[in-house]
């Protein structure tokens, strides 16, 4: 059973005098059609990577009266899985993330992305992201987040690949959509989670850090390539009931962001109980200048 | 208390909202205690009109078992109770009580006295340059409240962790004083620097009993030991506990391989949150010393949590016993454990199984299963193991040892020593739901076992299967929370397996 805490640290208000406005990039994300395909409510059907009896990914409807689910053969394919996102076409991406074990999801495959198409749910490889790792000891994890762009027709991804406790070797890369190929990186960063959004008209890239809990944005130029290096722009530090989680997941609201904070400390963990808390982040506390 | 506060106390007390969770659902009373009884200031009031006609009071109180803190508003002009609302995992401000408790507990403590060189509170006038200040930390993984008194000391600051709920020291640490501040500290944050800084990071010695050895946490591995000598004779190269696999067989293939090891960036899913610990032997089996790591998630005994114990045991007489423990809960009472014990020998020679009445030595890899039908040489010994220098029987546990432990129903494998077979840290060994002897170090042996040519350097494996049972009075592998002095305290039921290996001049 998951628990997920909601804390709504600030309430979402702006002054007039300091009014922002921020817009997603993510208007123009379609969801798949395999749902229908498989029998499934595409209004109801959820998409999930984190059943507790099998790795992978899984097609379910809680609302159904049996909690109906779904596994195409291939979606077990890349072991754990960790986030996903969409594109325009439906199509899913996604990447592997170790849970408990290492079994179906040895070090040197984390660094994959897979892609689920659209129409008949067929999961396979897709880009091979460099290994840039010779130990994987102190650091089994690859690919920890990912985001679609609208604008630039962009995957985002953040990888920490090849970091140790003492070395922040992690990647933000950026990706064309279409064909897989690296258009830009942002080097030495071990990005959690990303979104990109148009914060008073200006493109920009939020970036959680996994290795503390601070948020960051870099901004892009219209091609979606990154204008400089990461800022730290507000943390997590000292909030929620463990006071050091990390950014897992970043989305964006109308006034703010919202954001899932996570227990992170590079390591496996052997319980199902997600220790992540839920906070609402507006637009004024984050420090842009 | 005023008479305001105690018409606000007699108000609250007999709300039955307010004393919704006083007790469990078996009547038994939890810990709790008002923190608070104070005028309510505007921003608690929601309603506008109360706030300039009504004398409203705030009750805050704390339920220690629950984590849990309750706050009530009444109003003593109309004598009603105006609002209750729980609130999980969270606390109340302390009360002066509390306070001063904690700061007795901190300046006692012998770790804060040697840090600071002398007791920081009770000469207050000779440690003029010692200040207190009282910060409100977490103790994230117990869930209990904490507060950290801080001493300051030249241009550092002393942090220590008081848990008011167990009332002990959670932890300690240094800290440089800047403008801003130190960052956060936490119950977690000084456990897992603690634990890396002093056993992942470096490796320590003990020499004791005639015994000088090496130990280190590792990323996955366990607590391993190396160079292990005894009376300055080599006896073992490395022993380790590579992983643990957990199968639930009433869902088929449901299960865990879960690694034991380092709590921040490692493989380890269950992970040392305490320093290992050396202790004296004194009992039945004989004399030496203990060395102890436990293995914990944080939410244990919750279900699907683990607790995991793994011991050395040596002897003064040359013998030592390797084993480890399940201390459940995990995620049902239809749980397999097998702990993957890697044992490698100094130098060795031969091995040998008691079969029939003999030694048969075996000339290949293979492995067998400690069954109902296995025999034992004088009714103990399952294996001989010659090295160079020495010679050892095997004794799995069949219940024998003073333990608790119901029988290892054991598969050994022996495999030729490889240094890619194991001697570096191990990812996941095998699967975790196997049913045979498809535990993982059978991948070493198959598809061609390879002749163990005499005086080849061989390593042993060891897989005990250690069934958990809930029922009351046979729990086995199992631990449950009970409420002890309206407190929940974790009741634990360990299943111990492992070897003893006894010299054989000795036996």
């Amino acid at each position: 059973m998951k628990k997920i805490i909601f804390v709504i640290l600030f309430l979402f208000s702006i002054s007039s005098s300091d009014a922002q406005s921020i817009r997603s990039d993510q208007d123009c994300l379609r969801h798949p059609s395999f749902p229908k395909k498989f029998g499934f409510d595409s209004q109801t059907a959820m998409l999930s990577t984190a059943e507790i009896h099998d790795r992978g990914l899984t097609l379910i409807d809680p609302a159904s009266p049996q909690k109906k689910s779904y596994k195409h053969p291939t979606w077990r394919l890349a072991g754990s899985l960790g986030g996903m996102t969409f594109d325009e076409k439906g199509t899913v991406y996604t990447f592997p993330a170790p849970h408990v074990e290492l079994t179906f999801n040895p070090p040197t495959a984390q660094n994959i992305l897979y892609k689920v198409n659209p129409e008949n749910g067929i999961m396979s490889q897709w880009i091979n992201l460099p290994i840039n790792a010779k130990a994987f000891d102190q650091n089994v994890f690859g690919i920890l987040g990912i985001t679609f762009s609208c604008f630039s027709k962009s995957i985002y991804v953040s990888s920490v690949m090849g970091s140790s406790r003492t070395k922040e070797l992690g990647k933000i890369y950026q990706l064309n959509a279409e064909t897989g190929a690296i258009l830009n990186t942002i080097e030495n960063f071990d990005g959690f989670g990303l979104a990109t959004a148009s914060l008073n008209n200006k493109w920009l890239l939020f970036l959680g850090n996994a290795r503390t809990s601070d948020l960051y944005s870099v901004p892009l130029n219209d091609q979606g390539a990154f204008i400089g290096k990461p800022k730290r722009i507000f943390s997590l530090i000292g909030l929620g009931p463990r006071g050091d989680d990390k950014i897992k997941k970043i989305i964006i609201k109308e006034q703010g962001l919202q954001i899932t904070g996570f227990e992170f400390n590079f390591n496996l963990s052997a319980t199902w109980e997600l220790q992540q808390t839920f906070y609402q982040i507006p637009l004024n506390k984050l420090h842009m200048n | 208390m005023t008479q305001d506060q105690e018409q606000a106390y007699e108000l609250i007390v007999t709300n039955s909202e307010f004393s919704k969770f006083l007790r469990d659902e078996k009547g038994n009373p939890f810990l709790s205690e008002i923190f608070g009884i104070y005028p309510a200031k505007l921003s608690d009031i929601k309603n506008t009109t109360l706030k300039a006609l009504s004398k409203i009071y705030k009750i805050e109180m704390y339920n220690f078992a629950m984590n849990l803190a309750t706050i009530g508003l009444v109003n003593l002009t109309s004598q009603k109770v105006i609002e209750v609302l729980h609130y999980k995992d969270s606390q109340p401000d302390i009360p002066l009580s509390l306070k001063n408790l904690a700061l007795e507990i901190a300046g006692n403590a012998p770790e804060v006295i040697t840090a600071l060189g002398s007791p920081p509170l009770t000469k207050s006038a000779l440690m003029a340059s010692t200040k207190t200040a009282l910060n409100r930390t977490r103790c994230e993984r117990s869930r209990h409240l904490c507060v950290a008194p801080t001493f300051i000391k030249n241009d550092k600051a002393l942090w220590t962790i008081v848990d008011l709920t167990d009332l002990n020291i959670a932890g300690i640490r240094w800290t440089n004083v800047g403008l801003t501040g130190p960052a956060i500290i936490t119950e977690r944050k000084l456990q897992d620097d603690h634990v890396t800084d002093k056993f992942c990071d470096a490796n320590s010695s003990i020499v004791r009993d005639g015994w000088k050895l090496n130990f280190q946490l590792t990323s996955s591995d366990g607590l391993e030991i190396q160079q292990v000598t005894f009376n300055g004779k080599p006896v073992l190269k490395s022993v380790k506990l590579v992983d643990w696999h957990v199968r639930y067989s009433n869902t088929d293939g449901f299960g865990y391989s879960d690694a034991v090891g380092c709590p921040v960036f490692s493989q380890a899913a269950v992970l040392a949150n305490q320093p290992p610990k050396v202790s004296t032997i004194n009992n039945a089996l004989g004399k030496g010393f203990l060395l102890e790591q436990t293995y914990f998630n944080q939410d244990w005994p919750k279900p699907c949590n683990y607790n995991y114990v793994q011991k050395y045991e040596f002897y003064s007489d040359g013998r030592f016993r390797l084993s480890a423990a399940s201390i459940g809960r995990g995620c049902g009472n239809d749980g397999t454990y097998t702990p993957i014990f890697r044992i490698a020998f100094d130098n060795t020679k031969n091995i040998s199984n008691y079969q029939n009445g003999n030694w048969q030595a075996w000339d290949k890899e293979q492995w067998t299963l400690q069954s109902n039908n296995t025999s034992y040489y004088k009714d103990r010994f399952q294996f001989k193991i010659e090295t160079q220098g020495a010679a050892y029987y095997m004794e799995p546990s069949r219940g024998q040892f003073p333990d608790g432990g119901r029988g290892d129903f054991a598969y050994t494998y022996v495999t030729k020593a490889k240094t890619a077979e194991g001697e570096n840290n191990l990812i996941t060994i095998g699967p975790c739901c196997n049913i045979d002897y498809h535990q993982g170090p059978e991948k070493f042996i198959e598809p061609n076992p390879e002749k163990l040519i005499k005086n080849d350097d061989f390593v042993v494996w060891y897989a005990p299967q250690l069934k958990n049972d809930d029922r009351v009075g046979h729990e086995y592998c199992w631990a449950e929370s009970v409420l002890v002095n309206g407190r929940y305290e974790a009741k634990s039921y360990p299943c111990f397996a492992g070897p003893m290996f006894t010299p054989i001049k000795t036996e």
